[in-house]
């Protein structure tokens, strides 16, 4: 968890921890509460089967000591959550349904009123997965309809068979799920630094990363001083730049050189006569297969 | 709409490759087969299996081709052996199906009703657009493997070349699967990742669920429906960034998507058939072979497998008053624990594979 830290919160961090986990829902608690139910009315197998394991993650993983002292050996800050995991919470929710369903009531209507309301338990304790919508995915790529098109634009205009651009976001993290021959100018990790409020004009004037100069102007809509901007395009060889149509920063780009050479719906894809030709050719291992000769490389 | 179809069609296909994988291992003794049990134990032998063949040619910077051939021998063989055992113990598997779908009608109705229950959940996860920031690098590696058909080698975020093996991804072989199936049979990766290999993670995650159900309730049907209902409503409301409930529904390509709701819940599965017999070693190795392969599947599946194993199984040596429990645990999280070591070792820069001979 990015926001949490185990040696800031100290022996707090669990409960700070399951917080989050199930923030919006209450789904722990109705794991606990079944977790009684089977301890009290529970036969002998779903007490063997429920009980013991929580008695030994509350003695390890909900012990607020075990966090702490787990830190200590190893960095668990992200992936302490993932811990929470192990409690089979769904399983015995749904096994105590079937419990109340089918041990307390013969009466069919009685039984399904009684399912009924314990769905509408599991609803209204719970944070419904599509609750600002249903989108049903465009194609069959689960893709925005203009990668494709972006694509295709910047393949037709390029002379080389692996063009570099930048994207805004989310067409940044996407493009190259589609299209494995588009190389990117900026890596996840730099785009998320720059809009997580880590970067500005200053920072990016003095970074020596070109990644966040060019994110300064594409991200942030910065403009940096000219020289600056295409220096960091030529060291990055970077020809395209695709912005949603109307963003500021184009009449920017376009002073730098930028010329359009396609649109799509939404899209303006802008291209930068690199005064050196880019080189990115895929390494050459057939020297490398030479030396380390396997059995099976008649199969190459 | 092709690509749709035989995106949906390869679905069946990894199952019943899972099926032919697990049936080496399918009883021939006093023992009943079951055929979901099949299943769950093919898949993590077949990912064990692919692991083997794919680490050896990753570390010796070979084509991705090369790895597609060898597979697809490795797994005719397979294929083969499976077929012939099934022959053998033919009349055992035909019982076994006999078993399995020749019921009450009233039981078979109420399958059908399972079968409808997961076929909509699928339906409805399928067909869900989802914007999830790991793609990048999931999706995108796969795409990156099939375009510069190289393993590993390429950034899957931006296409440049890496000097090293990033160690915490490299036994995860998960995804360079995804490539081999692309490359074999030229579907697109995200055809591939988000249809096919999603609608697998489902079905598998509702098989785990059906077969805990099965268990739990001593095969009353009505009780698994009851129960697979409310799971599977669960999991669209128990939703935070973090649950897993969120992974299967909105990052179901992803190995971890497959720790979380097969393999965890797996290894209660197997804590179940543990219980009623601690000394069944053909428990024991299934438990093994869950071990082993689901570092595959994660990185994760290294802390968190012998940990959930920890949790789960070393409690039988007291519920059951066996010692031997203890070691054979241990055993089982040897898998994790050696691999988390050599991630640390490798943070410590005491070791690194490069993509290039030194």
């Amino acid at each position: 968890m990015q926001s949490l830290n185990i040696s800031e919160s100290g022996f707090g961090y669990i409960f700070k921890c399951i917080g989050l986990y199930y923030e919006g829902n209450f789904y722990f608690l109705l794991y606990l509460a079944a977790l009684a139910f089977i301890f009290v009315k529970g036969g002998r197998r779903m007490k063997e089967v429920f009980i013991p394991q929580f008695i030994v993650m509350v003695l390890t993983v909900y012990n607020p000591l075990f966090p702490v002292a787990l830190n200590s050996l190893f960095d668990v800050n992200k992936e302490y959550y993932r811990f929470l995991w192990m409690a089979p919470v769904v399983i015995a929710m749904s096994a105590v349904s079937v419990m109340l369903i089918t041990g307390y009531t013969k009466d069919m209507i009685r039984g399904c009123g009684l399912f009924l309301f314990i769905a509408c338990v599991f609803i209204a304790c719970g944070s419904f997965l599509y609750k600002e919508g249903y989108i049903i995915s465009p194609n069959i790529y689960h893709m925005p309809t203009e990668i494709p098109e972006v694509s295709r634009i910047i393949h037709e205009d390029s002379d080389r068979e692996y063009p570099r651009a930048l994207f805004e976001y989310d067409y940044n993290m996407l493009i190259r799920q589609y299209d494995g021959r588009i190389l990117l100018s900026c890596d996840r990790e730099a785009y998320l630094n720059a809009i997580s409020g880590n970067l500005d004009y200053m920072k990016a004037m003095e970074s020596e990363d070109d990644q966040d100069r060019l994110l300064a102007a594409i991200a942030l809509n910065i403009r940096l001083p000219e020289d600056v901007f295409k220096e960091s395009l030529e060291r990055t060889d970077t020809e395209y730049v695709v912005v949603t149509t109307g963003n500021e920063i184009t009449g920017y780009l376009k002073g730098l050189g930028f010329k359009e050479v396609g649109r799509t719906a939404n899209h303006t894809v802008l291209h930068y006569d690199l005064k050196e030709e880019p080189e990115f050719e895929l390494a050459d291992y057939s020297e490398v297969w030479s030396l380390t000769p396997q059995l099976y490389d008649r199969l190459i | 709409m092709t690509g749709a179809f035989f995106g949906v069609l390869f679905i069946g296909l990894n199952l019943i490759l899972y099926f032919m994988f697990g049936a080496l291992f399918m009883p021939s003794g006093k023992r009943e087969p079951s055929l979901t049990r099949t299943v769950f134990t093919g898949f993590f032998f077949y990912y064990l299996l692919f692991t083997v063949v794919c680490i050896p040619v990753t570390l010796r910077w070979r084509p991705l081709h090369v790895l597609t051939r060898l597979w697809l021998g490795a797994v005719i063989l397979v294929i083969l052996i499976a077929a012939v055992r099934l022959v053998i113990i033919r009349n055992r598997l035909i019982t076994c199906i006999k078993k399995a779908f020749m019921r009450s009608g009233r039981d078979m109705a109420l399958m059908l009703l399972v079968a409808v229950m997961v076929m909509a959940f699928m339906a409805i996860v399928l067909f869900n657009y989802q914007f999830t920031l790991d793609a990048s690098f999931y999706v995108g590696n796969v795409t990156t493997s099939i375009t510069t058909d190289t393993l590993n080698i390429y950034d899957p975020f931006t296409g440049n070349w890496l000097d090293h093996f990033e160690m915490r991804y490299f036994f995860a072989t998960f995804p360079m699967n995804d490539a081999v199936f692309c490359d074999l049979l030229g579907i697109h990766p995200l055809i591939w990742c988000k249809i096919t290999m999603s609608g697998t993670a489902l079905v598998l995650s509702a098989m785990v669920l059906y077969m805990i159900s099965v268990r739990l309730f001593d095969n009353d049907m009505k009780k698994t429906a009851i129960f697979m209902f409310f799971s599977l409503l669960a999991d669209f409301y128990m939703i935070t960034i973090y649950t897993t409930a969120a992974f299967i529904t909105t990052r179901t390509y992803e190995g971890k998507a497959l720790l979380g709701n097969v393999v965890l819940p797996g290894i209660i599965y197997i804590y179940m058939l543990l219980l009623d017999d601690v000394d069944d070693m053909a428990n024991w190795m299934l438990l093994l072979l869950l071990a082993l392969g689901s570092p595959v599947l994660s990185s994760s599946a290294n802390m968190l497998v012998p940990a959930m194993i920890g949790v789960t199984i070393l409690p039988l040596c007291i519920i059951r008053k066996n010692i031997k429990v203890i070691p054979r645990s241990l055993i089982c999280m040897m898998p994790g624990v050696a691999l988390t070591l050599m991630y640390v070792a490798y943070v410590k820069g005491m070791f690194v594979f490069y993509t290039y001979p030194r």
